[in-house]
């Protein structure tokens, strides 16, 4: 059927396009902009000369960015031979990127209360909030999230600090075996598929 | 196919080199263009989706006499958009009622070849369409089997400010509501 109207109805008058997503009603997914994230660290790392690059992202797609025990933030610069400080950054677009400083990892990381790489004992109390797969607790005041320790709630584990990354510090199981590593990152995963 | 692999050993990742993130990107956006000045805008509606055909710039002159000329571009505008529809409905893997809004053409000659046009297009998507003929207000109603996730399910979520409506209440009204939150305040504490 068709209807002539007159006048704007209440969604002309009392609306507005939506700012956020133009008025599409979706936006890139926290995964999709955590891929767009990363081609841009690379893009940076191989223009650049300086050894780490210290990035404000969007809170959310820190989360998918760091991954697990910090197991794709540490792909990632492996493969760029360059080290990301990263700064989440709450409430700020999901599209959010501002390289804020470069320079050597010293100058740009601060202080931190263990070295990276060092191994400590945690006891997880509970599973990660942004990320299922991860068991976390607390020490010395600063909070650790184990990687792929999610079913290992209640236990003490000896843990490797891989990353500071905004105070806290993200840990992979050395304990026991580790489990085999899932593909996360982009190319990760297509050189798994591809063989 | 093995001699046809080679590995790409520039700077610029891949996936932009060969403007493949471009155009994964590009079925993510609601307006489509067309080669000769027209475009299509889709809409994810409940019940169906809904594809717009619009002719934009793509107009000839609209004077008097220009009938004919007019119904030529049109026709012409609607069998671009016919391509550009199919090949969308396939790069976002549409499914269920599709419904599309061709540039009404007055001469039934026209819209059959149109139509036939879609139907043969059609052809070449290897999912079931179903598609019913142009209904007197220029519809087409179609049906297409969708078997996987398009990039708009993979790649997206819902706007998290507006849920997916696209609007927001706008900044007068909200400033009415915020006025009558002072209001409601100043009552109250007055009591």
């Amino acid at each position: 059927m068709t209807r002539q109207n007159v006048t704007d109805g209440p969604r002309e008058i009392l609306t507005r396009k939506c700012p956020v997503c133009e008025g599409d009603g979706i936006v890139v997914s926290d995964a999709s902009m955590a891929i767009d994230v990363e081609r841009k660290l690379r893009a940076l790392a191989s223009a650049s000369r300086h050894k780490a690059f210290k990035v404000a992202v969007n809170d959310h797609v820190a989360g998918v960015l760091i991954g697990s025990g910090a197991t794709r933030l540490t792909e990632i610069e492996a493969h760029a031979k360059r080290r990301f400080v990263l700064e989440p950054r709450e409430g700020v677009p999901h599209d959010f990127f501002e390289v804020l400083d470069q320079g050597t990892l010293e100058k740009l990381q601060g202080e931190i209360p263990v070295a990276e790489g060092s191994e400590v004992q945690v006891k997880l109390v509970e599973v990660g909030k942004h990320d299922l797969r991860a068991g976390v607790g607390s020490r010395d005041g600063y909070t650790v999230s184990v990687g792929d320790a999610a079913g290992m709630i209640g236990k003490t584990v000896r843990v490797r600090i891989e990353r500071f990354v905004d105070g806290t510090a993200y840990a992979t199981l050395v304990s026991k075996e580790k489990p085999e590593a899932e593909p996360i990152t982009a190319e990760g995963h297509a050189r798994s598929r591809g063989g | 196919m093995a001699e046809r692999v080679f590995r790409h050993r520039e700077k610029t990742p891949l996936m932009d080199a060969y403007g493949v993130d471009a155009e994964i990107r590009s079925t993510l956006s609601r307006r489509v263009d067309l080669p000769s000045g027209g475009y299509l805008v889709f809409d994810y509606a409940e019940a169906f989706t809904v594809i717009d055909v619009n002719t934009g710039r793509f107009v000839g002159s609209r004077g008097k006499g220009s009938g004919a000329r007019l119904e030529d571009t049109i026709t012409k505008n609607n069998l671009e958009a016919v391509k550009e529809v199919v090949r969308q409905l396939r790069l976002r893997d549409i499914g269920g009622i599709i419904v599309i809004d061709f540039i009404d053409m007055a001469n039934p000659k026209n819209r059959a070849t149109v139509e036939g046009a879609l139907k043969n297009e059609l052809e070449r998507d290897r999912t079931k369409t179903y598609v019913v003929e142009i209904s007197p207000l220029g519809l087409v109603e179609m049906t297409r089997q969708n078997v996987t996730d398009g990039p708009r399910e993979i790649l997206t979520r819902k706007c998290p400010v507006c849920e997916g409506d696209g609007i927001v209440v706008s900044d007068a009204s909200m400033a009415i509501d915020v006025e009558r939150k002072l209001r409601a305040r100043r009552s109250a504490s007055s009591r």
